[in-house]
């Protein structure tokens, strides 16, 4: 049972910090009838307080830092982020820009990254399932830990 | 003897009901997935998402918000075991009552902003469906003759086929569906009352919600009994997929309409049907009609 119950039940919250919309678009494409990720029991909640796996996209602009912060800290534990995109991952094209932070790991940090630009919602299924292995591993280490 | 295996039958459907919500809720996300062109989830996607939630856990924000939601809990499944045992029906439906408004002094309790707009929207949901439901109560215990459940004997929807009908729209704005605007509706105040709950928090108020549908299902289904008891079980299972598929179907061809249009639709339809059904149900029994 451990972390199998969790995995079957996914909640997704999505924040974007300064994408060019690209990604986004990608990902409100997961809810059509054409990649439908509720069959795998995901959910888009618009609460950190409900979810479970953060999908984060755009580069970080320096003023979207601390909301970023402050949503991944209002999020129950065990808690995953998935970094959506080029942009997300490593903050190209933007390295050295002014006004970004150079990628989502430089403000928290990130379990599964996810290539692309923009990424393709079959590759953010796979990031997002590879974020619930995750924390399947997660769940399972600190159950087994608490019966040890 | 029997009658102790009778308690016992009970008293399990009553720990049964948060399965049997959340299978109900489960069909209804399939259906409504079906109705979109998707596939959809698990029928126990529900009761998954009730169980992690459960399981997982969170936090909250002050004690007096983790104590209304767990009051809100007991009080939906004290309704529930009276509903179930066949007592007061009366009582069941305000207790049940008094369960949602410790849902809103839960949402109240705490100083987010979200979390009040979702209580003051969560008592305009329960204004435009408490008056209908009273007066379903008390239809129901016109035409039986008593209000003990156990008492209200054969198809009492022949004699009110108005005040069953009442019971869908109330079911919709109960399950949160269009037409309806509702507690936790879209965007910026999304998930109304619940919002600042997490984990295992917003798993108690999951499953006090559950056990309001139940009793607002277990009301319903006091429309329809037989005597042959297999037969009586068949009639309710139609009944409940009847009015699950008709709730999937309004929810995805209808817009969402505003709540004081839901307010004043439940209040002069809804309970203007319940109230003509029982003029004319006296008018029968008093023998001026037919």
């Amino acid at each position: 049972m451990n972390g199998r119950r969790e995995a079957r039940s996914p909640w997704i919250l999505h924040f974007d910090t300064g994408s060019c919309n690209g990604c986004d678009i990608e990902i409100w494409a997961l809810l059509t009838p054409k990649y439908d990720v509720e069959r795998f029991g995901m959910m888009n909640k618009g609460n950190p307080k409900h979810a479970d796996i953060l999908l984060v996209t755009g580069p970080v602009t320096k003023k979207c830092a601390s909301r970023l912060k402050n949503l991944y800290e209002q999020m129950p534990d065990p808690k995953l982020v998935v970094a959506c995109g080029d942009c997300a991952s490593t903050g190209a094209p933007f390295v050295g820009c002014y006004n970004t932070c150079g990628g989502v790991d430089s403000v928290i940090p990130v379990d599964v990254y996810v290539p692309g630009c923009a990424c393709r919602p079959e590759v953010l299924i796979d990031g997002v399932v590879m974020a619930v292995d995750k924390w399947r591993e997660i769940t399972g280490a600190s159950s087994e830990g608490a019966r040890s | 003897m029997s009658s102790m295996f009778e308690q016992a039958a009970l008293l399990a459907l009553w720990a049964a009901v948060p399965l049997l919500v959340g299978v109900l809720l489960g069909l209804d996300r399939v259906l409504t997935a079906r109705l979109q062109g998707r596939r959809g989830p698990s029928v126990l996607q529900s009761l998954r998402d009730l169980t992690k939630l459960l399981h997982k856990k969170g936090s909250y924000v002050n004690r007096s918000q983790v104590l209304f939601a767990y009051g809100a809990l007991a009080l939906q499944a004290a309704a529930a075991l009276v509903l179930i045992m066949g007592s007061d029906v009366l009582t069941a439906f305000l207790l049940s009552g008094v369960g949602c408004f410790l849902m809103v002094m839960a949402a109240l309790s705490v100083r987010s902003p979200y979390s009040h707009l979702g209580a003051q929207r969560e008592l305009v949901q329960m204004m435009a469906t408490e008056p209908v439901v009273m007066m379903v109560v008390l239809s129901l215990a016109y035409a039986s003759g008593s209000f003990l459940g156990a008492e209200m004997e054969g198809m009492l929807v022949l004699a009110l086929p108005l005040a069953a009908a009442a019971m869908v729209p109330v079911l919709l704005i109960r399950l949160e569906k269009s037409p309806y605007d509702i507690a936790t509706a879209h965007s910026e105040i999304v998930s109304g009352p619940y919002v600042e709950f997490s984990g295992r928090g917003l798993g108690i108020t999951k499953l006090a919600h559950w056990f309001e549908l139940g009793v607002m299902f277990g009301i319903l289904l006091l429309f329809f009994r037989l005597s042959d008891p297999a037969l009586d079980l068949v009639v309710k299972g139609l009944v409940v997929l009847a009015v699950v598929l008709t709730t999937a179907v309004i929810d995805n061809t209808t817009a969402r309409l505003t709540r004081w249009r839901m307010l004043r639709f439940s209040l002069t339809l809804c309970l203007g049907a319940v109230m003509l059904n029982l003029i004319v149900l006296y008018l029968v029994d008093s023998g001026v009609i037919l």
